[in-house]
């Protein structure tokens, strides 16, 4: 079974994205903030980050840039969420070296195809 | 005794030759001496005072009898005497007629010891007592004063005009202050709404699809309304972000070259089952050569808002109509739908931000009132304009052109600057409104802007360089003609034509101005347009325009309509007579001409219009019906660039002819 680690620190939205994921067969690690995130991220396989940007202590940049550090999650799709709208901030998403992003509100269909893509 | 007093040649023995001539020619000379305004005096080469008038009396406040034998330093200010002295000797040298003290400001004293301006004129003379020096000396204090009058009113209106500058620049910042500030907080805002909206609208869709278990009729209805409205939320916060974006300058258009036809196909696969569900069907009327220069997401965004918009309009079971093609200036865009229909009076509100049909929706609201306006910004950021026909009950026919040379793909060489769009004409009247000024020049294709202060016109120069600025000297004070002069000083305005409209009398003003042309008083709209097109560039993207001649208003309008959705401009003429005079007016590029126009034929006309050397060879196309005398057709022939047969369908053909013969 594939495993998502989602750093959300919206407990509504954690358990949102959650529902849907687990609905597609994917096992959830759940996070509530960027630190969190990594220290489940140390001792645990994971498949793919869906990472919120904004996020208490550790943001999804942050993250972002330590995972990548290690030489295990180098390869490892880690998708941003974010509600902003503004261009700008897409483009620095992808700067940033992202895998991609996706926008709040959730298209939850969207989301299904795009995680079962990912991980083929 | 009085008379003695005034007697001239006191110092000096009466005349004793001829004594009759010399008594005669002393007194002519004494009364002209003493009628001058100037005052007189004569002065040996020593400097003494042999002679003076009564306004150098006047002027100096001496006595005739204290000044003769006098030095004529006495009238010299004492700083001055000693170099007066030096000066005296080197005018006896080189004695010419001449003013005093080239470039200098000169001074003289009077009796009491005060000091007044002057200017004085030499002239040396000679006398049987040897070479003598007459000097006219005018008190010029009034004039001094005047002039420190004006340098005062200019120096204070030129502080004042800096201190408006420097308050329109502190507001220009204030307003660019704004307006960053109004787009942050409206990212952020929307950022903050979209959060929460994020969790509805997911929670509702995963409802919806009934994971956890099913749900009864009215809880799936229930959830149903909130899928709906929640998404109509995101969608007004969508809207809201970009017509922010679109106003504050922040959305960037990002122009590529593209196939019009492939986007367009491409926005439709989105929208079709939007239209399917309401069984309307979707014809496509594109030309699939037509290739166009624009920002590619944001021009399947307008065919997205005006597609969504026909769809959302038009009943079950209507019909959507989709077109594009090429035209002389750039790209003709259409969306046609057998929907509601707008009433007139609303075809320009529906552009509006917010704007929403009112009665005529029935039911209709769903959408955020914003897309039709962010359309028409889209629109014309890409150089180009908008605009509705509809008939209420029958349908509406949304139009959009994209003028060819109005984006530039980044690293292709920017055009010179007469291709891009013509900034407005600026225009301040007074006998005449400047909107009855306004509506002759737009009817020209003029964009105008009127205005009713001078300031108005430099402040709004500053923002856009207008094609021309229009003036009835009447409007504005003479404090104002500074303005005008300071427009004409700027190097980025300097080029700007003035015109200014004005009275016999005014015309030495208009010149005084600096205006490149004064249009006499009353303004006829001919000599107006006649004037602005001597001094006005024409630019790229300039229509077309085509003379249309024929006297049945219906066809006028067909032809108005079919030239004008093209992008060409035409000008309307129901008979022969008002032709030739529009033709004297303004040149056109093309004409179109009934063969059987009352009072004067169209080959009459025709043949008029070819006696000018300008349109001998203007392309004229001659529109006939039954009923033309075979002669007089072969000439028609013979005199037009090409014929049609008005009963035929002949619209496409003939803009086809159209854009060959003009291009």
């Amino acid at each position: 079974m594939k495993r998502i680690l989602v750093a959300e620190d919206r407990p509504a939205s954690l358990e949102l994205i959650r529902t849907v994921l687990e609905s597609i067969g994917y096992e959830v690690i759940e996070a509530a903030d960027g630190q969190e995130a990594l220290e489940k991220a140390a001792y645990t396989s994971i498949d793919l980050f869906l990472l919120d940007l904004q996020m208490p202590k550790l943001d999804g940049f942050e993250v972002l840039q330590q995972l990548r550090r290690q030489s295990r999650f180098q390869h490892t799709p880690i998708i941003a969420i974010t509600a902003s709208a503004m261009e700008s901030d897409r483009e620095r998403v992808i700067a940033a070296g992202f895998t991609g992003y996706i926008t709040k509100p959730v298209d939850i269909r969207f989301l299904r195809s795009e995680m079962e893509r990912l991980l083929k | 005794m009085e008379e003695q007093n005034r007697d001239p040649t006191k110092a000096e023995a009466a005349p004793s030759a001829e004594p009759h001539l010399h008594i005669q020619s002393y007194w002519r000379f004494r009364d002209l001496l003493e009628a001058a305004p100037d005052g007189i005096l004569e002065v040996e080469r020593d400097g003494t005072i042999v002679l003076l008038n009564a306004a150098a009396e006047r002027m100096f406040g001496y006595k005739r009898e204290e000044l003769l034998g006098q030095l004529i330093e006495v009238l010299v200010p004492e700083s001055l005497r000693q170099r007066h002295h030096e000066h005296r000797d080197r005018y006896a040298e080189h004695p010419v007629t001449r003013p005093m003290g080239i470039g200098l400001e000169l001074f003289a004293r009077r009796k009491d010891g005060s000091e007044f301006p002057v200017e004085i004129s030499l002239s040396p003379i000679r006398s049987t007592q040897g070479s003598r020096v007459i000097a006219i000396v005018r008190d010029i204090t009034s004039r001094k004063q005047a002039e420190a009058q004006i340098n005062a009113m200019y120096r204070e209106f030129a502080a004042e005009l800096e201190e408006k500058n420097r308050q329109l620049e502190i507001r220009n910042r204030e307003v660019e202050r704004a307006n960053r500030l109004k787009s942050e907080f409206l990212a952020s805002i929307s950022h903050e709404l979209r959060t929460p909206l994020h969790t509805i609208i997911g929670f509702a869709d995963l409802l919806a699809e009934e994971l956890k278990g099913a749900l009864n009729p009215d809880q799936k209805r229930f959830v149903a309304h909130i899928q709906h409205d929640s998404r109509h939320l995101l969608e007004l916060i969508n809207d809201i972000l970009d017509l922010s974006k679109i106003e504050s300058g922040r959305l960037e258009l990002h122009p590529e070259v593209f196939k019009a036809s492939d986007a367009i196909a491409e926005t439709l696969v989105g929208l079709r089952p939007m239209a399917t569900n309401k069984q309307i069907d979707i014809t496509e009327v594109l030309d699939p050569d037509l290739t166009i220069t624009a920002d590619r997401v944001r021009f399947k965004e307008i065919f997205y808002n005006l597609i969504s918009n026909a769809i959302k309009f038009t009943p079950e079971k209507g019909h959507i109509t989709v077109e594009c093609r090429q035209m002389s200036a750039g790209a003709f865009f259409a969306v046609s739908d057998t929907g509601i229909g707008i009433e007139p009076s609303e075809h320009q509100a529906i552009f509006d931000k917010f704007y929403q049909l009112g009665s005529t929706t029935r039911g209709v609201r769903e959408g955020t009132g914003l897309g039709l306006a962010i359309t028409k910004n889209l629109v014309e950021m890409h150089g180009g304009r908008i605009w509705v026909e509809s008939t209420p009950g029958q349908g509406s026919r949304f139009q959009f052109v994209i003028p060819s040379e109005a984006l530039q793909v980044p690293g292709k060489q920017r055009q010179p600057e007469s291709d891009s769009r013509p900034g407005p004409v600026l225009i301040l009247g007074k006998e005449q409104t400047p909107e009855e000024l306004a509506a002759i020049l737009r009817e020209e294709g003029y964009t105008v802007l009127p205005v009713s202060t001078i300031r108005e016109i430099v402040e709004k120069s500053r923002m856009i360089p207008p094609t021309a600025v229009v003036v009835d000297l009447s409007a504005i004070g003479t404090e104002s003609c500074r303005v005008l002069q300071d427009l004409r000083t700027n190097e980025d305005m300097a080029q700007i034509p003035i015109l200014a409209l004005a009275t016999r009398r005014e015309q030495n003003l208009a010149t005084l101005l600096g205006a490149n042309a004064a249009v006499r008083k009353p303004i006829e709209p001919a000599s107006l347009l006649r004037a602005l097109q001597e001094h006005v560039q024409p630019w790229a993207g300039a229509p077309s325009r085509i003379l249309v001649v024929d006297d049945e208003a219906e066809v006028r309008e067909v032809l108005d309509e079919t030239l004008r959705s093209s992008g060409l401009l035409p000008l309307l003429a129901p008979s022969g007579k008002q032709a030739l005079e529009m033709l004297a007016r303004s040149p056109v590029s093309a004409a179109l001409i009934d063969a059987l126009t009352p009072e004067m034929s169209g080959l009459e006309l025709i043949l008029r219009i070819r006696q000018n050397p300008q349109y001998a060879k203007l392309p004229i196309i001659a529109l006939t019906s039954h009923g033309m005398d075979e002669p007089d057709a072969f000439i028609l022939n013979r005199q037009a660039n090409a014929t049609f047969f008005k009963a035929f369908p002949w619209e496409k053909h003939l803009l086809a002819k159209i854009e060959e013969l003009i291009r």
